[in-house]
């Protein structure tokens, strides 16, 4: 069963991904009173038609290419090209868990103490730079956030959920 | 009118206030700049300094920083895809592209001189509409407020190429993270999981931070090197193109200037929506909309423009009314009212030397501005050429502490990682963000003012085509959103009579 | 040198264990952070920055101001409402608005207003009844004549504006409907102003501005005087009152200190001088008159609780 457009398998996970949650959304909606939802619901359910119709248009089938072209604004089929770059998905997903590891760590030992970790291990595992080279990183890093935000702009910055 | 022009001319040239003036653009540079940071949060920092201050000096320090910031921030967006104020957020589309190719110098000259000018042109049409300002308030109501916003939403998912159904469907969405928190029309908080934090929204400016920074900052660790792909290409760099090239499409600047002014005067919609109006405009207007989003210097000039231009037109409601046309001058006539001033209808009339050194001050400061950023330009494009990472680390924790600074809650970093994750998807399935940054920014707007209309008309939708402003409006929207049909149309008869030729 | 620290700092101790009596030793001893609930550059904002350089000198500790805007100032008040009790938070609060939400029930009310420790009052207004400068209407008689239900511009669903508006116009036998969403007293007044509305209820201050213009006219005012001429001296009740408070349960010794501080700050001459100059009004309170004041609106109001749903 190959009905899906050439190279949109990605593509069609996050256009589920929209549609779950435009329904998730809609059925929030339905907690408040009809004068608050109504807006909301509006939105929420051209949404959803919005979504179907891009579900479909990925599909390689007659009514998808049409809907792909009525939206597209372009004469040919040009657009239905695969993308040229195209990484691999786990050295994507390990980008993104370095920020979602940066931002728990801020969440749990603030700012002061987590850029110069971050910083350094960055540098080091991503980066494969020298010890040295990092460590010069992490403290000018370090020493300018506290110089430009602490001293000069007098904000107390985060210091973790341990620090009331 | 004359003798507060001469006034106000001699509040200014004095050492201590051109002395204000010049620390006020610099540090409106810097806080336009940083992400999270920006001209509200920099003017409310210096309202202590401000206290031992004359009133006109307070005022040309204010308008040094409101002037700079917009100029500032576009350094950031183009070297960096990290919008250092979000009406910049529009800058990265064609300004990042450039600097990749390494034409960096250029998009910063091209920015800055179009800063300068759309500024310029801002202030001139503010002083030229001071007659008939309170006239221009007062056209714009509910319905009015509701279907401009509609015409912003669908003339920005029309611009963004062949992807118009995921345009709008990250408008959709856009729109629904808008709708999280407080709705002030029944006083209700919605959508919040039962977190207090959330009870304000989610903020525009973390949200812009993931969306546009961070996700880039993912992209570019996924893709290693450096930013400009063609690091040859840096070091030639002129930036008196940069320069040139405004004056020689001064079409695009002027037409970006005037949306600005316009929509800078429109109370709640303000520079973002300006320049990503001014964008799409010059998108839909182009021969070439293909090579948007590659790297077109057009594409910098006509926000950049607009952003600035926006500085002038939000003082036409304060002008008029007293009442402030952007977050900025909210701040700015707090600063007055501490300093014993009371501003409100009169304002005209009763503080008329105060308005002008105003005028006077932001002409000085976004000239200024620009001139500071044409002379360090050069060495400003030499950030692309640093190794992705080393700036990659940088670049991100700088990011997220301007995010938690904007409001000092933590809360703010997490929604800027939830949006770099989501941009980052957003970036390599082609969905636009441009959409959801102006759904974003629109949605509290266009629900209020629906909400309003039908209050006030009672439940009659007849309101909506009964009122010039409204129809006007209304065949805007119905326009861009046949334009991409139309284009096609007349594209293929043009091939076919090709074809038979 | 060491002796002499050491004998500075008995000195110091000394001398603060005797300027408060019974107070906790070194209160104040850090940055104090005065809480605004809503965005920079409004009322509440202006005079918290006004007053926070007079209390840093009375107190010999910086203070400073900080915005928690959300949910229409619910948010601030919960966020003090949680905060440790020992004087390093304090926050401006307005009333009504503040605590009719409590009354409402509305979620994302996280505090019960009785319950915050009280230390004062900076400001009160009255309120007015206004119509475009360029309206027929002359008086409420007038309005009645209209036989139609009268719209009238208010922030939105639990603010200060429209407890007042929907309290008054049952007094006066007025049928209301309110539109909400507008930004502040200046976007009522553009309401007014463009038409959207016909009435709106403003607090003086800001109304006046407004008058000397000849863009609003008051056809009713709200003050004791004005609500005798009307027949209704129950009106004056409705006043907007800026009072400034600390977390449940602050030790008696930090309150008396800080209420001192903020009373004399507002009788300040400078903070006198620069309210008379920028036209802000001032009606300094000590933290038990305004208890008393609490005490006696939550009752009005509450017995006005069926108005507002």
């Amino acid at each position: 069963m190959n009905i899906l457009a050439p190279g949109k398998r990605g593509a069609l996970y996050f256009a589920l991904g929209l549609f779950a949650l435009t329904v998730v959304f809609i059925y929030l909606s339905y907690a408040y009173a009809p004068e608050v939802r109504l807006f909301p619901l509006m939105v929420g359910y051209t949404g959803l038609i919005l979504c179907t119709l891009d579900l479909v248009g990925l599909t390689d089938t007659g009514l998808g290419r049409s809907i792909d072209a009525a939206f597209s604004g372009k004469v040919d089929e040009e657009t239905r090209k695969v993308p040229k770059f195209a990484p691999k998905l786990s050295r994507q997903l390990i980008a993104m868990a370095w920020m979602v590891g940066l931002t728990i760590g801020i969440y749990l030992i603030g700012f002061m103490a987590m850029v110069p970790v971050y910083v350094f291990s960055s540098m080091l595992f991503q980066g494969k730079k020298s010890v040295k080279q990092c460590a010069y990183g992490a403290i000018s890093a370090t020493v300018f956030i506290w110089v430009m935000f602490e001293l000069l702009l007098k904000y107390e910055l985060y210091r973790g959920v341990f620090v009331e | 009118m004359f003798d507060s022009v001469l006034l106000a001319l001699d509040n200014l040239l004095t050492v201590n206030s051109m002395g204000f003036l010049v620390m006020g653009t610099c540090i409106g540079l810097v806080f336009g700049a940083i992400p999270g940071l920006g001209g509200t949060t920099a003017i409310a920092l210096l309202i202590p300094l401000t206290f031992g201050m004359k009133e006109f000096e307070a005022i040309t320090l204010m308008g040094g920083v409101m002037a700079a910031t917009s100029t500032g921030g576009s350094v950031s967006a183009i070297l960096l895809n990290t919008p250092g104020t979000a009406p910049n957020a529009a800058t990265t589309f064609d300004g990042y592209p450039l600097a990749q190719q390494g034409k960096a110098g250029l998009a910063l000259g091209a920015a800055a001189t179009a800063s300068a000018l759309g500024g310029l042109i801002g202030v001139i049409t503010l002083v030229a509409v001071i007659p008939i300002a309170k006239e221009i308030v007062l056209l714009f109501a509910p319905p009015e407020f509701f279907l401009l916003a509609v015409f912003g939403l669908c003339a920005i998912a029309v611009s963004t190429g062949g992807r118009l159904l995921q345009g709008l469907i990250t408008a959709c969405v856009g729109l629904i993270a808008g709708f999280v928190g407080y709705d002030a029309v029944s006083g209700e908080v919605r959508y919040d999981f039962g977190i207090d934090f959330l009870w304000d929204g989610v903020k525009l400016v973390p949200a812009l931070i993931g969306l546009f920074a961070i996700a880039e900052m993912i992209n570019l660790s996924v893709k290693g090197g450096t930013v400009a792909e063609n690091p040859e290409m840096v070091k030639i760099q002129k930036i008196f193109d940069g320069v040139k090239v405004v004056f020689k499409n001064y079409p695009t600047m002027l037409r970006g200037s005037a949306i600005g002014t316009f929509i800078g005067a429109v109370p709640g919609v303000g520079g973002t929506v300006a320049a990503f109006l001014s964008y799409s405009t010059q998108v839909q207007m182009a021969k070439d909309p293909e090579t948007y989003g590659k790297g077109n210097i057009l594409g910098v000039i006509a926000p950049e423009s607009a952003n600035n231009a926006k500085d002038g037109g939000s003082l036409i409601p304060t002008l008029a009314f007293g009442i402030p046309g952007s977050a900025e001058t909210a701040v700015f006539l707090g600063v007055l009212i501490l300093h014993g001033l009371d501003p409100g209808p009169t304002i005209l009339f009763e503080h008329e030397d105060v308005i002008f050194t105003l005028i006077l001050t932001l002409t000085i400061s976004c000239v200024l501005a620009t001139l500071i950023v044409l002379a360090l330009a050069r060495s400003l494009a030499l950030l692309t050429l640093i190794d992705v990472h080393v700036l990659v680390p940088a670049v991100t924790v700088v990011a997220l502490v301007g995010a938690y600074a904007l409001n000092s809650e933590i809360g703010d970093v997490f929604v800027a990682l939830v949006f770099a994750v989501v941009g980052y998807w957003m970036i390599r399935f082609d969905y636009p963000r441009v959409t959801f940054t102006i759904a974003l920014v629109l949605g509290e707007i266009t629900e209020r003012s629906f909400h309003q209309t039908m209050l006030i008309s009672d439940q009659n939708w007849s309101i909506f085509v009964t009122r010039n402003i409204s129809i006007i409006l209304l065949v805007l929207i119905a326009a861009s959103l046949s334009y991409p049909s139309f284009r096609r149309w007349s594209k293929k008869r043009r091939m076919r009579r090709e074809g038979a030729a | 040198m060491l002796v002499r620290i050491a004998l500075g700092a008995i000195a110091l101790a000394i001398a603060t264990t005797l300027a408060i009596p019974g107070a906790v030793a070194k209160y104040p001893e850090k940055t104090i952070t005065f809480i605004i609930p809503y965005k920079p550059g409004g009322g509440f904002d202006t005079y918290v920055r006004a007053l926070a350089p007079i209390m840093e000198k009375r107190l010999g500790v910086t203070v400073v101001p900080k915005n928690i805007p959300g949910a229409g100032g619910r948010k601030g008040a919960t966020h003090l409402y949680k905060s440790k009790p020992d004087g390093y938070r304090i926050s401006i609060m307005n009333l009504p608005g503040k605590a009719i939400a409590a009354i409402q029930g509305k979620k994302g009310v996280g505090y019960d207003i009785r319950k915050f420790t009280w230390l004062g009052q900076i400001a009160s207004d009255s309120y007015v009844i206004a119509v475009a400068g360029k309206s027929k209407i002359k008086s409420i008689a007038d309005l009645k004549k209209l036989g139609r239900v009268i719209k009238t511009a208010g922030t939105g669903k639990g603010a200060t504006s429209y407890v007042v508006s929907q309290i008054a116009a049952n007094i006066l036998g007025l049928k209301v409907k309110l539109v909400t969403g507008y930004k502040g007293s200046s976007g009522m007044s553009i309401a007014v102003i463009r038409g959207d509305t016909d009435i709106a209820f403003f607090a003086y201050r800001s109304y006046s501005k407004f008058a000397k213009s000849g863009d609003l006219r008051a056809i009713a005012a709200l003050d004791e005087k004005g609500a005798a001429m009307l027949g209704k001296p129950g009106l004056s009740k409705l006043r907007i009152h800026r009072l400034v408070a600390a977390p449940p349960g602050l030790p008696s010794g930090i309150k008396k200190t800080l209420e001192d501080a903020l009373f004399a700050s507002i009788n300040d001459a400078g903070f006198k001088k620069w309210a008379k100059k920028a036209r802000r009004p001032l009606a300094a309170l000590k933290g038990k008159a305004s208890e008393k004041l609490i005490d006696e609106l939550v009752m009005f109001y509450t017995g006005h609780k069926d108005k507002f749903k």
